[in-house]
């Protein structure tokens, strides 16, 4: 996937990951971008758990708050939920959605002989795992990506996905004692 | 196909959908990700200098017990049991790491020894990992010392199925010794490989002064050492980086210029550089005519090494290419040292004595680990033979009781109850066979428990003194040293600045063309032909209204321009620095050049290849007024100038020369006047003086010309309206004092104008006569004639309308002066004429006619 944020747009319309995604939506892109024409009700990223995943899904909001806003104002872009953990024993199995949730069914399984895998990616899951999880609409959780203030977000995306290096290096120095998650 | 779904039919009222503001989703994905990257993807453990990637290759391998005095095995084993049991990512980039750690073009001391196509310097590419077959190198092995008696800390695995190092032993600074590279998020990080047996001497100097500066470790650790060997040109980069942790290194091929055969040889190119690329970069430059002279570029590297050849022209100078080659290509490299690492888990840039306190502080506790270990097993088997002890002494007791127990368990609670012995020693006394009975065993058992007891009071004793455990630290990395180091590869040069300009030019005849209004420019000499006297000139260079060319000097473009203004001041510049313009080219403002004041005009420039000593600068002031003063006092220049003479008020610094201090010079007034006297008369001064009085003016005379005698020479004199001749010096007294009114030196009416200029000229000198439009003519001296001190001379030029002359300039003896055959564009000049340039006319055939007029415009394509 692209950054788009630092692409010229030549190669961002010409880019093989966008294009599809362009195709798809059927809406067009920039001055052709029309979103009577969408397709789709509702836009899903699905990414992996880990911090990859966290790096492709901002790649493809960059790309949607920059070429497409109106699907995120229109409240069309959302986030899927995979598990982030499986806990198991015998044949006994919970998907846990958080740490706290983790702990939860570890202690409801007995702690003892019980195994929780993090997961690192949604190809490890069964496709029957990946709808019962993710993406059965009768149970699944979805976020809807919505702009509550668009002069923080596009200097949000200037800082975080764009040319300068300085800005960044100071946002991750001020922010690197609240992150949660880390692929250690 | 057309669907007829109700909205109804598709919507899921139980799906629980909740709202995620974009800007925290993205700072906060933005968060994960770079941090994970910064801490556990690209930047290397200060410890042990391994990025998670390649540990988990070296302890896959090592728990695979692939050592060097093991088979090869194929690097897809390793490939994919490092992806099976430690990191979860892409099997290409597990290849990559791995190779690259088998490459010894990439690390100076290879971790991994190769099997087969590893890649090489021209960047093709390894073969496959089903191909290729590796194991742990020899030194590896040091990376994993001790590994199984706990020394470093352990963590799970992925899948919580397996536990693996968090960092490696490291028994060598591997940090320094095989640097990193390494590019996260928003820093990278980049340290060189270094000589180890340096980085282990300099280890052990800090630990026995933890106090010493990085300027201290320089002595050890004299700078990197690259597997590419090759030069480092300069040491104030490595001086930085180490004091600070970021300094620019320049690394420079080793090259060396064979001027028989007219070839530069390339045997080393800087870490890094990519060999094939590198040529092409410079086929390229030859191509875009950026570097002049290269005739042929040959690669002939082999397996006797690395050779690149580069050919050049018969006439092309073989320094200056190679020179130009480093300038342009990555025959010199710039290696950006960032020592950027991990320590505790979080990314800082290190100095080199910060990365050895973290390295050695680790090893204190890699060491304190292992004998912490050793002590806890030495422990545990004293405890079980004191166990057997007990039991020998008491055997037939020991043996009823376990004859009359029920089961094993109850023979262990008899035993303990009875002998007040643990658990463990109870099971070993139960676990015993009946040979451990015999006199020997006995024996055996109390010599171990002594060996043991020592043992352990030994290892007690260095976990107490903190001294010792440095003396074993010390030892070991000796040890490591001993038995790995090897000789520096890459020579550490002493450079005074980059590239020095100076070597990029070839040293040639420049004319430093300087106007009245301030205006200067750099030409080559050969772009002047020689015409003959009476010739018209070509355009030297082209003025503004109202200005004219005030200075022509011929100088070597090396020289050090000395400039001297009206204002008695003298700035400096090398005469290369002059920017190089076109013959007709305007020039660049002095001011531009030269940070001189308001109303400050240059008057005089003296080029200056040496300062020898009892050489002197002989000023001469437009009010008449000598001074003369050492010529080294002006070697030490600043850029705002310093004073060269103390001026009256109304008075103009205007003659500036160059004298050995036993010279006669003549002082020429613009009435025609002229004064003869030594040198000695003019007692030597500091740089700031007044000076003296030279010669005596006349109503609103000026001094216009100084010459300095030299009898096998003449001096040459020039009125405004052309008229020139020579005489002889002997003609003019000398005066036994200065500051007379002298005598005539050229008559003067209204024909010949005021006296231009004074020159001291041999017979074979050719002279470039300047007029006020700019025109310049050159000619040979032998075609003007010698005539009496107060002759009027014949034309030498006829300046054109309204213009006169108002300079004249020697050139350096006459030299072969290539005909340039281009045809002449004319149409921009005043002077108009389509002849060929430099007709060769006889003096005598040309004597007061009208000459060849010949003019050279410049035009574009003519090859300045």
């Amino acid at each position: 996937m692209l950054n788009v944020e630092k692409a010229r747009l030549d190669k961002v319309y010409s880019n093989t990951s966008i294009i599809p995604i362009i195709q798809a939506l059927g809406c067009g892109i920039g001055d052709d971008f029309d979103i009577t024409k969408l397709r789709y009700g509702k836009i899903i990223i699905m990414a992996d758990a880990d911090v990859d995943g966290s790096h492709i899904r901002i790649l493809l909001l960059t790309f949607f708050f920059r070429h497409m806003r109106p699907l995120i104002e229109n409240g069309h872009i959302y986030l899927a939920q995979p598990p982030l953990f499986k806990v198991h024993k015998g044949k006994n199995v919970r998907y846990a959605f958080s740490d706290e949730e983790k702990n939860m069914y570890v202690k409801e399984l007995g702690e003892v002989g019980v195994n929780a895998e993090r997961y690192k990616g949604l190809g490890e899951m069964d496709p029957e795992q990946l709808w019962d999880t993710t993406m059965n609409p009768e149970t699944r959780t979805l976020l809807q990506v919505s702009i509550n203030d668009a002069i923080a977000c596009d200097e949000a995306f200037s800082v975080l996905m764009g040319d300068m290096v300085e800005p960044r290096r100071d946002f991750i120095r001020e922010n690197a004692k609240y992150v949660e998650n880390l692929d250690i | 196909m057309e669907h007829n779904y109700k909205s109804s039919d598709i919507e899921f009222p139980l799906q629980h959908i909740e709202g995620r503001d974009m800007e925290k989703e993205l700072k906060k994905s933005f968060m994960e990700y770079s941090m994970s990257v910064i801490t556990s993807r690209a930047l290397p453990d200060v410890r042990d200098g391994m990025k998670p990637g390649q540990r988990r290759i070296l302890y896959a391998m090592y728990e695979d017990h692939l050592t060097y005095d093991k088979p090869f095995r194929k690097s897809a084993t390793t490939v994919g049991n490092v992806l099976g049991r430690y990191h979860p990512h892409g099997d290409a980039a597990v290849y990559q790491t791995m190779v690259r750690m088998a490459q010894a073009f990439s690390l100076r001391y290879p971790l991994v020894e190769g099997h087969g196509n590893f890649g090489n310097v021209d960047g093709d590419p390894p073969a496959a990992y089903r191909y290729t077959e590796a194991r742990m190198s020899k030194i590896s092995e040091l990376m994993m010392s001790d590994i199984e008696k706990k020394v470093v800390p352990m963590t799970e695995n992925f899948d919580n199925t397996r536990e693996e190092p968090v960092v490696l032993p490291s028994r060598f600074p591997n940090i320094l010794v095989n640097g990193a590279v390494g590019i996260a998020v928003g820093m990278a990080t980049n340290i060189p490989p270094h000589n180890l047996r340096e980085v282990i001497e300099g280890t052990v100097y800090r630990i026995d002064n933890p106090e010493c500066t990085a300027e201290d470790l320089t002595e050890y650790i004299k700078g990197p050492d690259f597997p590419t060997a090759a030069v480092i040109y300069g040491k104030a980069g490595i001086r930085d980086a180490y004091r600070t942790g970021k300094g620019r290194i320049y690394v420079r091929a080793k090259g060396s210029v064979d001027d028989e055969h007219k070839k530069i040889i390339f045997t080393e190119i800087p870490y890094m550089v990519n060999k094939s690329m590198l040529i092409e970069s410079i086929a390229n430059l030859v191509k875009d005519k950026k570097i002049e002279g290269i005739t042929g570029l040959r690669d002939e590297s082999g397996r006797g090494g690395m050779r690149i050849v580069i050919e050049y022209r018969r006439d092309a100078n073989g320094e200056v290419i190679m020179n130009q080659l480093y300038k342009y290509t990555q025959l010199q490299e710039t290696f950006s040292v960032n020592m950027l690492v991990i320590v505790n888990g979080e990314p800082k840039t290190l100095s080199l004595p910060e990365v050895l306190d973290e390295y050695i502080s680790f090893q204190k506790s890699v060491i304190r680990k292992r004998y912490e270990y050793d002590l806890a097993k030495a422990e545990r088997e004293m405890h079980i033979l004191l166990g057997y002890r007990i039991a020998t002494e008491n055997i037939d007791e020991v043996i009823s009781i376990i004859k009359t127990s029920s089961s094993i368990p109850d023979a262990k609670e008899r035993l303990i109850s009875r002998f007040a012995l643990t658990d463990v020693q109870a099971q070993a006394i139960v676990d015993m066979t009946l040979g451990k009975l015999s006199g020997l065993e006995r024996q055996k058992v109390n010599e171990r428990i002594e060996k043991l007891e020592e043992l352990i009071a030994e290892i007690k004793a260095i976990l107490a003194d903190e001294n010792r455990i440095k003396e074993i630290l010390k030892s070991e990395l000796s040890e490591c040293a001993d038995k790995f180091g090897d000789k520096r590869r890459t020579e550490i040069v002493e450079a005074t600045e980059e590239i020095d300009l100076e070597d990029l030019i070839e040293k040639h005849t420049a004319v430093i063309t300087l106007s009245k209004g301030g205006y200067i420019k750099r030409q080559r000499a050969d772009v002047y032909t020689a015409q003959n006297r009476g010739g018209k000139g070509i355009i030297g260079m082209t003025t503004k209204e109202d200005d004219y060319v005030e200075d022509v000097k011929v100088v070597n473009s090396h020289s050090l321009l000395l400039f001297f203004t009206s204002f008695g001041k003298v700035y400096s510049k090398k005469a290369y620095r002059i920017p190089e313009a076109g013959r007709t080219a305007k020039g660049t403002s002095i001011v531009n050049i030269l940070e001189i004041g308001e109303g400050e005009r240059v008057t005089s420039v003296i080029a200056i290849n040496e300062f020898r000593d009892g050489e002197y600068l002989t000023m001469v002031t437009k009010r008449g007024i000598i001074k003369r003063t050492l010529l080294s006092e002006f070697e030490y220049q600043r850029k705002g100038g310093k004073i060269a003479i103390n001026l009256d008020e109304d008075d103009e610094l205007i003659f500036v020369r160059h004298t050995k201090g036993d010279e006669s010079l003549i002082i020429a007034t613009r009435d025609g006047f002229a004064v003869r006297f030594d040198e000695m008369c003019v007692r030597c001064m500091g740089r700031t003086a007044h000076g003296v009085k030279a010669i005596t003016l006349t109503n609103d005379d000026y001094v216009v010309g100084v010459s300095v005698v030299d009898d096998s020479k003449k001096l040459f004199t020039i009125t405004e309206c052309g008229m020139g001749k020579r005489s002889l010096f002997s003609e003019f007294r000398l005066m036994k004092n200065r500051g007379g009114k002298g005598v005539r030196c050229h008559n003067i009416s209204g024909k010949t104008g005021k006296l231009a200029s004074i020159l001291t000229v041999a017979d074979d000198d050719d002279i470039m006569i300047i007029t006020n439009d700019g025109t310049i003519i050159r000619t040979n001296i032998e075609n003007i004639n010698v005539y009496s001190r107060t002759a009027t001379g014949v034309i030498v030029m006829r300046p054109s309308e309204g213009s006169y002359i108002i300079n004249a300039a020697r050139l350096e003896k006459a030299e072969e002066i290539e005909e340039e055959s281009h045809k002449v564009e004319s149409e921009t000049v005043n002077i108009k004429n389509e002849d060929d340039e430099d007709e060769k006319v006889t003096p005598a055939e040309n004597f007061e006619t009208e000459g060849e007029d010949t003019v050279l415009t410049d035009n574009e394509d003519s090859d300045i």
